[in-house]
């Protein structure tokens, strides 16, 4: 070829790529991204792996109608083995190396400890998830979280228990700093009603396989009315499983925290006539509920549980990016604080003065019905409104962060 | 003697200095900042593995126990800066004394143990620990302790990993120093045949309390690098696996060089990272990787490095002889 | 403490000893015919869990489906670790300590990975059979009917290995095998295919014990760690190599725990690593143990 026709090849081919990279820049607005840490391995991935099915679902229906603020959503996902320090690690290398506009994700309390001081480091915003985090995000301007702090949960338990009219209850509960706190909060609140007795608070440890002793024990208090329980995940179904073989809740009533997987894993082998409380069922009453119910089990082909709490989260970020028309980091912070926005099971706020969501905690009762051939539901239930469970300033500012 | 002192430490000061080139300029590589916390823990763990090869590959005793000392110095760390607010200097000066201490316990017991048994002594020793730490939440428990102050000026991953690489570096230094001296001979003499170094009249005893208490002195310090990296201890630190990890590196790089554990290191943090981010069964990955390591590559890379240098300059020098007889 | 909540806990204490009797009466067979220490051996019981649950909910129409599970799961758990003992465990057999832990090592994880690529993440549950689901009231406490079906079982299978080894010809060539391999060797006994036996023997006892276990538990992936450490205490305290001393680390351990959790809860791990620690110091080969390492 010649040398003025090689020239003009160039200048023809350096034209084209400004062009086209200069308009592909241009037209197209670069996506929002979110950067979701998460653990997949070991205990915690099935919740981990639920909660993304949530924000999926939520970022491709924003995507549907021209993304957030006018941009496109992505999704980018790590697994940090519950490992804290890969967790941060991971964390800081999204916000460095792919400029993440959110981080979600995180779990279990150490994790979430390790994510927030990378928030506030970085300045990046993060919307956890777990409840162990709670008392990271009073102190943390950058970390938020859809879920309420767990007095939800526990006075709503308590609460159930004094609108039954018992008076004796056995708290049971892991022994680490969640179920410390769990107890502490369930028995103090419980206490309030005259006569109200609290006649044991056992923490078997996280884990345990071996729940013989804490059932012999229950079993041998008198006129023991209920146990107010607040065992995390496998726990619950094991203890369950034990429970039923001694015959525990022949007499004594039970409320406990309780999941779906543990609602589909024992199957035919759930007691019913036993209590459980989570922040949301499939079967609670609502035609929204039932939207996302359905919308969820088409997703997944399994009902939702405790991943409607990532569905909130996702909800609260794109409302807060909306309000704001930005993705800018303080401008969906101030947007997210007091912001309401809907959610299947009706209007939800984030409060200012703690980042946490006002979900209000549901209680049902187990019940088999044949229109679910494969595990337990749960029916009749309590539900609250959270206002008054919520903490307050100077419960908060009492409460010791990690 | 000051000469034979500078020529222990410093007979390869091309080496040392090269390597310390390469440590500082490496983060400049990075396509990320971020990924600066990546080299720090692969000198943290270097440090870690290291100070374990002194045991393992000088000392010739399997010990199944370190976790102890990384993990006592992570969590001293923890205690010292958030339960009573004491300086940063305090903790690099009592974690390695208490992490030596606590060594030179293990050695006691290991010292008069067959073979297998050093690794189940320090494997019980060290569960013990392990243990006190996990069940009693007054010092962490299941969660640990978190939110370690470090200081202000630690939380740039950069100026982190500069301090670790001066930390690490002088303990480098001092470790080979102690490896070459006539400490670090004996030592690999016991080793090779302990009988004979007995009728030679060495107390064996003596040096393997004293190799146990030096090489916890130096985990002890990596553990206070590394709470201070992720601003938390936690019992996991203290549990088996992570001696395991520590025996893992170590024999991945070789344990019969110096330099072979922090290669090693530099290997699993890298390639661990890297699988992380490929795949979500990343364990399998490892694990496949482990069994293939010990069915084929006993000596480990730094063996079959060493082997590949020993071969390229032999070649090298027999073709320049060959030249030369030629010319 | 009521006097029945003892007894209780006793009864409990002895079905935890159980199950941990056939995991570690797998791993001493191990450690005493092979000279290897399996760190995967809590792999194994763990599948033996996960299968155990997919044969009771592939054939949950049919009855007794949780017997066929317990004759089922332990045999194909033991079928595959004698494919492991083939292709992987023969090289290491004459191999340092450190590789034998290292290869085992690489196992639990790989193990660990095929347990979460087949089964994910999710928790399961068996059932337990309606016939094991109820309690008997044993003077005036309620004791689980499947407490006393998992002491039931782990002593029947007990009393059989032991009477296997002892008088059976295959015994026979195992115990010969412990004292003196190369001997054996010599004396034209096939040793790799009986090593393969034994390997597969105590994967099935593995197997045995998950698939019991899980009729109490939940079925979480991340147990095999917990679970290979545990039968290694119980192996060094109770006799490395006998199964006797097997069955008496198991109970020390499970009474252990049981009545630790009574008394002192959060000291129940602490004064197990101990008791390791003072039977090292003091009996080195365990309670029962006889030398076999030099």
């Amino acid at each position: 070829m010649s040398k003025t026709k090689k020239k003009v090849v160039y200048a023809f081919l350096l034209c084209v790529f400004l062009v086209g990279g200069g308009g592909v820049y241009a037209v197209a607005a670069p996506p929002i991204k979110i950067g979701y840490v998460s653990s997949f391995t070991g205990l915690m991935g099935e919740d981990s792996t639920r909660n993304l099915h949530c924000w999926k679902m939520v970022m491709e229906e924003a995507n549907k109608t021209g993304g957030l603020a006018g941009r496109r959503v992505e999704l980018i996902v790590r697994d940090d083995k519950g490992v804290p320090a890969d967790q941060a690690r991971m964390a800081r290398d999204l916000v460095y190396t792919e400029k993440v506009d959110l981080l979600a994700g995180s779990h279990s309390t150490p994790t979430s400890i390790a994510v927030g001081q990378v928030a506030k480091e970085l300045k990046t915003l993060v919307i956890g998830y777990g409840m162990g985090s709670s008392p990271v995000i009073q102190r943390n301007r950058y970390f938020f979280r859809a879920v309420p702090h767990f007095t939800v949960q526990t006075r709503t338990m308590a609460s159930f228990a004094h609108k039954k009219g018992w008076k004796k209850v056995a708290l049971l509960n892991p022994d680490y700093s969640y179920g410390h706190m769990f107890s502490e909060d369930t028995g103090r609140w419980f206490t309030k009603e005259p006569g109200a007795e609290v006649k044991a608070d056992l923490h078997p440890k996280f884990g345990c396989l071996d729940y013989a002793p804490y059932i012999t024990k229950l079993m041998g208090i008198k006129d023991l009315d209920a146990i107010l329980a607040g065992l995390w995940s496998g726990d619950v179904t094991t203890f369950l499983k034990q429970a039923v073989a001694y015959g525990l809740f022949d007499k004594i009533h039970l409320v406990i925290v309780l999941m779906m997987p543990t609602i589909e894993a024992l199957g035919k082998e759930m007691p019913e006539g036993i209590y459980g409380v989570a922040h949301f069922y499939p079967w609670i009453p609502g035609e929204k509920v039932k939207k996302f119910v359905k919308a969820y089990y088409d997703y997944t082909g399994s009902d939702p549980g405790m991943e409607y709490n990532g569905y909130c989260s996702a909800l609260a970020y794109a409302a807060a990016v909306r309000k704001a028309g930005t993705a800018d980091t303080e401008a969906v912070i101030n947007a997210l604080e007091g912001i309401t926005f809907d959610t299947p099971t009706g209007p939800m706020s984030i409060r200012p003065l703690d980042h946490q969501g006002t979900m209000r905690a549901v209680l049902g009762r187990t019940v088999y019905k044949p229109e679910y051939p494969k595990h337990a539901i749960l029916e009749d239930f309590y539900m609250p409104d959270p206002a008054k469970f919520l903490p307050t300033k100077e419960e908060i500012l009492k409460m010791k962060p990690f | 003697m000051s000469r034979r002192v500078a020529d222990e430490v410093f007979g390869e000061w091309g080496g040392w200095i090269l390597g310390v080139l390469i440590a500082v300029v490496l983060p400049l590589l990075l396509r990320a900042p971020a990924r600066v916390n990546l080299l720090t823990e692969v000198m943290i763990l270097g440090l870690f593995a290291t100070a374990y090869n002194l045991v393992l590959g000088y000392g010739g005793l399997v010990s199944f126990g370190h976790a102890a000392f990384f993990g006592l110095g992570a969590y001293i760390t923890a205690i010292f800066l958030v339960k009573f607010s004491l300086p940063l200097w305090a903790v690099f000066i009592v974690a390695p004394i208490v992490g030596g201490l606590v060594g030179a316990i293990f050695g006691f017991f290991a010292a008069r143990a067959a073979h297998l048994f050093v690794g189940f002594l320090t494997l019980a020793f060290a569960q013990m620990i392990w243990a006190v730490f996990y069940s009693f939440p007054l010092i962490g428990g299941v969660d640990g302790i978190w939110s370690v102050p470090i200081g202000e000026a630690f939380y740039s991953p950069i100026t982190f990993y500069y301090f670790t690489v001066g930390i690490a570096a002088v303990c480098f230094l001092l470790l080979h120093f102690i490896v070459r001296s006539p400490f670090g001979l004996v030592l690999q003499s016991i080793r090779d045949n302990r009988m004979r170094s007995e009728f030679v009249g060495l107390n064996y005893k003596r040096y393997r309390i004293a190799v146990f208490a030096i090489s916890a002195f130096f985990s002890s310090i990596a553990g206070v690098l590394y709470c201070m990296l992720n601003r938390g201890a936690y019992p996991e630190l203290l549990y088996w696996a992570t001696t395991g990890n520590a025996l893992l590196t170590t024999l991945l790089g070789g344990m019969y060089s110096f330099f072979g554990p922090l290669l090693g290191a530099g290997i699993m943090v890298v390639l661990g990272d890297f699988f992380i981010r490929k795949t979500m069964y990343w364990p399998l990955v490892m694990g496949i990787m482990v069994i293939l390591l010990v069915l084929l590559l006993p000596g480990g890379i730094a063996e079959w490095v060493g082997k590949i240098w020993t071969y390229w300059t032999t070649a090298s020098y027999k073709r320049l002889r060959r030249s030369n007889d030629v010319a | 403490m009521s006097w029945g909540v003892l007894l209780n806990q006793t009864f409990a204490g002895i079905s935890e000893a159980a199950i941990l009797f056939l995991l570690a009466g797998g791993f001493t067979l191990i450690f005493g015919t092979l000279h290897v220490l399996n760190f995967a051996h809590g792999s194994f019981y763990v599948l033996g869990s996960y299968t155990a649950y997919t044969v009771v909910a592939l054939i949950s129409r049919i009855t007794g489906n949780f017997v066929i599970a317990l004759v089922v799961a332990p045999i194909v758990i033991a079928l595959f670790g004698a494919l492991i003992e083939m292709t992987l465990f023969r090289y290491i057999y004459r191999r340092e300590f450190l590789y034998q832990f290292l290869l085992t090592f690489g196992l639990v994880l790989v193990l660990g990975d095929l347990v979460r690529l087949i089964w994910g993440t999710t928790q399961y549950s068996m059932a337990r059979p309606g016939f094991l689901s109820g309690r008997i009231s044993i003077l005036g406490q309620p004791v689980p009917v499947y407490i006393l079906f998992s002491i039931g079982m782990a002593g029947l299978v007990g009393i059989v290995l032991w009477l296997v080894l002892i008088k059976s010809r295959f015994g026979k060539l195992v115990r010969a095998i412990q004292q003196d391999r190369e001997m054996a060797s010599c004396l034209a006994i096939h040793v790799p295919s009986i090593c393969t036996g034994v390997f597969a023997i105590s994967c099935w006892l593995a197997g045995l014990g998950g698939a019991i276990a899980v009729g109490s538990q939940t079925i979480m992936p991340g147990l095999e760690v917990e679970y290979s450490i545990l039968s290694f205490i119980i192996v060094a305290v109770g006799g490395m190599g006998s199964l006797g001393g097997a069955a008496i680390g198991a109970l020390v351990i499970g009474l252990t725990d049981s009545f630790g959790v009574l008394f002192l809860p959060r000291l129940t791990l602490f004064f197990i690593y101990v008791v390791l620690a003072v039977v090292l110091l003091t009996r080195p080969y365990g309670l029962l143990g006889r030398q076999i390492i030099e």
